[in-house]
């Protein structure tokens, strides 16, 4: 009967298992439309399964998985991540002729399932099986495109800093298991709350900071990105962007809000510092790329700045905001990157003056650019400014109008980078003037993210209202 | 009735979207259409406005989202009908000049129209929320307006713009934020936390993020120095709705929100807000003076007249706030007019240098005699819209500040020195061969002078049209603020 709950993740699991099956024993022509069709049929299958499971809240498996509102949202968001991914990523490996391209599918599941065991575990083993899945994954991910070097160098470097950040988180578990006893974060937050904070606990806690610091890429354990993400496959990229990220903030919420509650002052003042570092190094350094992915990666940077904005407040409400800010910010960038993605498949270099003349090229891809790039900046009619609105409001409430005021400036600055795209595709004349090419799914992703991006803009209640109810203490 | 203001505009803007691209005579016509409805409902509108009414009028409020208190709040006052009667009036006559675009004409006009969305917007939203999403909206088509169709500097202009004003918005925001948490009374609703009572302190603090925000639009005096820049490169058209419309957001916010919200600070600020007023006239004065662009020199003449405002604002008198709030209308048709003649000069003579020009009287007569008229009644003079404003600014400050007055009576007169001289220059003198034969103004270019024209003249004869509107919210807000 315990097992009715997780129901969505079975599901996924058997996906997985059949689609590796289908890898090794189909071998027909199609296979790499063969394996994104089952891909797209397994996760459907997935979310409905999610939709009609009966809604359960509480603690599975003695503790091992917390399943409340928050890992609701979550499972939800990772499975449709992986809807966008698989869509993006067949005519890509077409392109780019990629061996054994129906492995990529199976691999992204992995990821995906993952990502979603982080988001609703209770205990430091379920995170760190979580993370290890979706981080091996991600790792074969990066370098799935054997013939590049740059994706092999991207492997590697992910690989190597990846590893590193799972060993200190890995050694601040075991600090607080050695100080609590205990494992499961319910458990650990009884006790902490009668130790206090002794420097022992405080140490550990930076461990698990820097560890899951590295995860969310924040400055200054984001080396790694930049080059991880430039030579990622552009799907891929798309999906380090969006899905692991967002599953590291979802284990940082677990960690800190449910297990290291008595620590609240503590953390949200590293958080703090974290965040301003993070998002003012992040956009100024995403001002001098040349490369689009390059340019997205410093950008994906900064926004995990503002997102600590929101653990920096240390409410439920600062929660709220990073959940609605993560809702927006995956599907601006997703749709950011289907764009980037059919302009790649053509012109194949994924240099920013590529998109000279876009918007002569592709009315309807410039155009969406262009909203995609006015929600990362806030500008209302677009779900980034509720989300940058809320994060506003959260660290206005805490008092941390500093950092309000530092975000402020921050999404001003990133105009400057995401200005220079929107520049070349309307203001610079077209060097190659052909229509652009786009395949039917790439122009569907991009559809649904823009309609996404816009209707969250105007009507967020529902979704906000949700999202209050999940996480409103007690 | 005042949300058909809003989306008539955006529904034409769609209504574009559809239109082939090829069809330029068909967007350029829909376009006007969808321009001319709003000024044709505003025309209704005040004819069903009451004159005796204290507070809002036309309300309408509908829940967006209401576990934040943000609502859908719309509503008109003697401060904002003015600006709503402008918006939709130098929108239409914008749309209407803008007929002579040539290069990708439909994503100007689909432009066009959102941008008269953005600022209907910002003049009737009475929910904190709603104005910043208008005001926000505001920037980027006209980041576009000038990037696309603008002068050889367009891209500088359009970005620095772009910046000064998002920096400017985002702090205001945060300021926006810090009330509605400060009060406690979960909504965002304008007129409910202008009643509330702030500390003096937090006041304080709250203003500056504020007057930041509204500073850049007006602009004040150091925040000003992107407009020269946006002005000078942007097509015409859409000079005549920076200058007309889009400045008046920023004195507008004052007195939406700052003055009647954070009345202590307002007080507390207001010698520092009368020099930064002074400095706007006498510097926009002098620079205009020094100006070899003919567009360079409305410009600044532009910054010059928004220290009115400002000076009348901080005087806090009745008198004096109703000059500032008839100068945003005033200076709103005149400067308007000025960009529009200006324009047609340049689309003649393909210069705006003011040394090459000169003799329009003699070649293009109609254009050169408008200009003239607008010249005058920019400077002031009696029995045009201008003067009326002026006059009532320092009449009601001259209580408060009688030596910033004394002073800015000579800002009044580098005015009518630069503006005397440019006519010497521009229209006068024997007509130059290169400009012989030029044609003069056309039906349509009349057609986009000529109601400012009507306006300027009977509001300068009859100040009562307007200042009926204005006074009960005019009264209103100086009991809020209590005088000086």
């Amino acid at each position: 009967m315990s097992y009715l709950p997780i129901l969505p993740e079975i599901v996924l699991t058997a996906a997985i298992l059949f689609l590796t099956l289908v890898v090794v024993f189909y071998q027909g022509e199609n296979r790499n439309g063969v394996m994104m069709t089952g891909t797209i049929f397994g996760l459907s299958v997935t979310l409905l399964t999610l939709a009609f499971v009966p809604p359960f809240a509480g603690y599975l498996f003695s503790g091992m998985l917390t399943l409340d509102g928050m890992a609701f949202f979550f499972r939800w968001l990772f499975p449709a991540v992986g809807l966008f991914v698989a869509f993006m990523a067949r005519e890509f490996l077409e392109v780019k002729k990629a061996e054994n391209p129906g492995e990529f599918y199976v691999i992204l599941l992995l990821a995906i399932l993952g990502m979603m065991l982080m988001a609703s575990s209770g205990d430091l083993i379920t995170i760190y099986l979580g993370l290890e899945l979706t981080s091996i994954s991600s790792y074969i991910l990066a370098g799935y495109l054997r013939e590049d070097p740059k994706s092999g160098e991207a492997a590697i470097k992910y690989f190597l800093m990846g590893a590193l950040a799972s060993g200190v988180l890995l050694f601040g578990m075991s600090l607080f298991y050695g100080l609590t006893g205990a494992t499961n974060l319910v458990s650990i937050s009884g006790i902490l709350h009668q130790v206090g904070a002794p420097p022992l606990v405080l140490a550990a806690m930076v461990f698990l900071i820097i560890g899951l610091g590295f995860k969310v890429a924040a400055v200054p354990f984001h080396m790694w990105a930049p080059d991880a993400y430039e030579g990622a496959p552009t799907p891929v990229t798309a999906f380090f962007s969006v899905g692991p990220k967002a599953a590291a903030f979802a284990a940082i919420i677990r960690v800190f809000t449910d297990g290291l509650s008595s620590l609240v002052w503590e953390w949200s003042l590293a958080f703090a510092v974290l965040a301003l570092i993070t998002m003012t190094l992040g956009n100024l350094t995403a001002l001098w790329q040349k490369n689009v992915k390059r340019m997205l990666a410093y950008s994906s940077i900064a926004h995990a700045g503002y997102i600590m904005v929101g653990l920096a407040a240390g409410t439920w409400q600062g929660t709220v905001a990073m959940l609605l800010y993560l809702l927006a910010y995956v599907f601006t960038n997703l749709g950011i990157f289907a764009v980037v993605t059919a302009l790649g498949n053509r012109e194949g270099k994924d240099e920013l003056t590529d998109f000279t003349g876009l918007s002569q090229r592709s009315p309807y891809l410039a155009a969406a650019l262009v909203v995609f790039f006015l929600s990362l900046i806030g500008i209302p009619f677009t779900a980034g400014f509720f989300g940058k609105f809320l994060l506003f409001g959260a660290a206005v409430q805490s008092g941390l109008v500093w950092l309000a005021l530092v975000m402020a400036v921050n999404s001003a600055i990133s105009v400057g980078y995401y200005y220079t795209v929107v520049r070349n595709m309307y203001l610079v004349a077209p060097k190659n003037k052909g229509a652009l090419p786009v395949a039917g799914e790439l122009k569907l992703v991009v559809t649904v993210a823009l309609l996404v991006t816009l209707i969250l803009g105007l009507f967020f209640e529902p979704v906000l209202g949700r999202l209050v109810a999940f996480t409103l203490p007690g | 009735m005042l949300s058909s203001l809003i989306f008539i505009p955006l529904l034409g803007s769609l209504a574009i979207l559809l239109v082939p691209r090829e069809q330029d005579r068909t967007v350029k016509w829909v376009g006007t259409i969808f321009g001319l409805i709003p000024l044709l409902i505003v025309a209704y509108l005040w004819g069903q406005y009451s004159y005796s009414a204290q507070g809002m009028q036309f309300v309408e409020h509908y829940d967006w989202i209401p576990s934040l208190g943000i609502s859908y709040y719309l509503g008109t006052d003697g401060l904002s009908f003015p600006m709503v009667i402008l918006t939709a009036l130098i929108s239409f006559l914008a749309i209407l000049a803008s007929w002579n675009i040539k290069n990708r004409v439909k994503d100007y006009f689909f432009l066009m129209l959102l941008l008269e969305t953005g600022m209907m917007g910002v003049f009737v939203a009475l929910d904190y929320v709603l104005f910043y999403v208008f005001w926000e909206l505001v920037l980027v088509p006209m980041y576009f307006l000038i990037g696309i169709w603008g002068g050889p500097r367009r891209e500088y202009a359009a970005i620095k713009f772009f910046l000064y004003t998002l920096i400017g918005s985002v702090i205001m925001l945060v300021g926006i934020l810090a009330l509605y948490f400060n009060a406690g009374l979960n909504t965002f609703d304008m007129l409910a936390l202008a009643k509330h009572k702030f500390a003096p302190a937090f006041q304080f603090w709250v203003f500056l993020a504020l007057f930041f925000g509204f500073a850049v639009k007006v602009p004040v005096f150091p925040f000003h120095t992107w407009l020269p820049d946006a002005h000078v490169e942007a097509p015409t058209a859409v000079s005549a709705i920076l200058a007309g419309v889009l400045l008046k957001m920023g004195t507008y916010g004052f007195l939406r929100v700052s003055h009647p919200t954070l009345p202590e600070a307002a007080k507390a600020l207001a010698v520092p807000i009368a020099i930064l007023g002074l400095i706007n006239i006498i510097y926009g004065a002098l620079a205009a003076m020094a100006q070899k662009d003919l567009k360079k020199l409305v410009a600044y003449s532009s910054i010059s007249h928004m220290g009115f405002t400002l000076l009348g604002l901080a005087a806090m008198t009745p008198v004096a706030i109703q000059g500032a709030a008839f100068q945003m209308f005033s200076h709103g048709l005149i400067s308007a007019m000025l960009f529009l003649l200006v324009g047609m000069i340049y689309d003649r003579a393909h210069t705006r240098e003011i040394a090459k020009l000169g003799g329009l009287f003699n070649t293009i007569p109609t254009i050169a005699v408008i200009l003239a008229f607008a010249s005058f009644a920019s400077l002031g003079l009696p029995g045009l819209s201008g003067f009326v404003a002026e006059f009532l600014v320092f009449l009601g400050s001259f209580g408060a500040y009688r030596t910033f007055v004394i002073i800015a009576t000579s800002g009044v007169v580098f005015t009518a020195g630069y503006y005397l001289w440019m006519i010497q220059r521009v229209l006068m003198g024997e007509a130059k061969k290169e400009y012989l034969g030029l044609p003069d103004i056309t039906a349509r270019e009349l057609g986009t002078v000529v109601p400012l024209m009507i306006f300027t003249t009977l509001l300068g004869l009859f100040p009562s049209l307007l200042m009926d509107i204005m006074n009960p919210a005019i009264l209103g807000l100086v009991a809020k603020v209590g005088g000086m």
